[in-house]
């Protein structure tokens, strides 16, 4: 095979261009940087409160999903810094309540309560060994619940009761499920609770802070 | 001088007469060597490649060539992290771990109607809140939709996005889901709890 040296360079030539052309497309196609759906300012602020929380030593990965939630959702600037500063403020305070021996998900449910407006003394009271305990389904069930219109002293008190007492999983999510049934067949939030709450018999103190029910406990629905 | 053997004398004789040659055999000769292949050299493929040579470059494309390569090294690199789905672990990387698909992920079925919808999706913690990512299909029924999406286990915060047959967008929670508080972004959120390590 005879091969000139004009057709070596024309091969050198051509491999030159194709990498010069092919790397800024390879790029595009990857999108390693998804803070860059933020705008310059944004992005700095947001990624300053990301370093602070790397140092701090709490999670970074809830704070950047929140900053891409709030681009996703077209929330001008001034809010996606404020939701991302709060997230990270609450992993603070959850720190506090709760330790760092937490699972990803344990952090953001926990974040969530406090953002529900559980206060953190509250919280504190989850602290513990709490291996078995369905933690991350006691909290999201009472954030769930406070959002419903619950009031918050009734739901922490009873979610922080049945967990105290060794509440499975299913006892938290049918719970859940059938607080909220009752709620959008247009029950109060709080007589909900009430009522189903003592479909849970020995599992409270005789102290609870539930206040009596006011109607016999509905169990057709259970 | 030593006299010479007549058998000698007569070899030399005949080796000195002229032969009486066809004028065409030459011809004859060469067109059948002509009708043979020229033997190739063996390897001259890698003769070729490792054979020394200059190869004149400019210093433009010598610059381009070595950002070319530099380019290509650095794309490899950002392939194999991303696969390996590392945090990042210092400075302001900033890209989004994805988790490789495990055998203990679940696939979850999210589901809404929307009768009057165009399209819907679900996006999520899951998909980086990324609106493209998972788009639902309408039941050939009506106006359900649906999408199956695995998951680890674990907490996950999602939200439909609904848009109708006039433009608009809708941001809406999964009214069978427990919702997660508002925080300020300007549309309310669900939550998914995905066995295994969901405690």
């Amino acid at each position: 095979m005879v091969v000139s040296s004009r057709t070596s360079r024309f091969i050198a030539y051509a491999a030159m261009v194709s990498a010069a052309l092919l790397q800024p497309l390879a790029l595009f196609a990857q999108d390693p940087d998804p803070l860059s759906r933020l705008d310059p300012n944004t992005r700095f602020t947001v990624e300053v409160i990301i370093d602070s929380a790397r140092v701090a030593g709490v999670p970074t990965r809830p704070l950047l999903l929140k900053a891409l939630e709030g681009s996703a959702k077209h929330a001008d600037n001034r809010h996606i810094v404020a939701a991302v500063r709060s997230v990270f403020h609450a992993e603070l305070d959850v720190r506090v309540a709760l330790g760092s021996a937490l699972d990803e998900s344990e952090w953001t449910s926990a974040v969530s309560a406090l953002q529900s407006g559980v206060p953190l003394e509250v919280l504190s009271k989850f602290r513990g060994d709490h291996a078995g305990k369905p933690l991350t389904r006691a909290l999201v069930v009472m954030t769930d619940l406070i959002q419903r219109g619950v009031p918050m002293t009734e739901a922490s008190s009873a979610i922080m009761q049945l967990w105290q007492r060794g509440a499975a999983d299913g006892d938290f999510y049918g719970l859940w499920k059938n607080v909220e049934q009752d709620i959008l067949s247009g029950q109060n939030p709080g007589t909900a609770l009430q009522q189903r709450i003592r479909e849970y018999p020995g599992r409270l103190t005789p102290g609870s802070k539930i206040p009596p029910a006011s109607q016999e406990p509905d169990n057709s629905s259970s | 001088m030593t006299e010479q053997d007549p058998y000698v004398e007569w070899i030399a004789r005949e080796a000195k007469r002229p032969v009486a040659v066809d004028p065409m055999a030459v011809e004859r000769v060469m067109a059948r060597v002509r009708l043979e292949s020229v033997p190739r050299p063996r390897w001259s493929g890698w003769r070729w490649l490792t054979e020394p040579r200059a190869l004149p470059l400019s210093p433009m494309l010598g610059s381009a060539l070595a950002a070319g390569l530099i380019g290509i090294g650095v794309l490899f690199g950002h392939m194999l992290n991303d696969r390996g789905g590392q945090y990042p672990t210092g400075g302001s990387t900033l890209a989004v771990p994805q988790p490789p698909l495990a055998s203990h992920d679940t696939i979850i079925k999210f589901v809404l109607v929307a009768p009057h919808a165009a399209t819907v999706s679900v996006v999520g913690d899951f998909n980086d809140w990324d609106a493209q990512a998972s788009p639902m299909k309408r039941t050939p029924t009506g106006g359900t939709w649906s999408v199956a999406i695995p998951l680890r286990p674990g907490r996950h915060v999602y939200a439909f996005v609904v848009n109708g047959a006039n433009g608009s967008t809708q941001w809406v929670a999964d009214p069978t889901a427990p919702l997660a508080p508002e925080d300020g972004l300007g549309a309310p959120n669900s939550v998914v709890l995905v066995g295994g390590s969901a405690s």
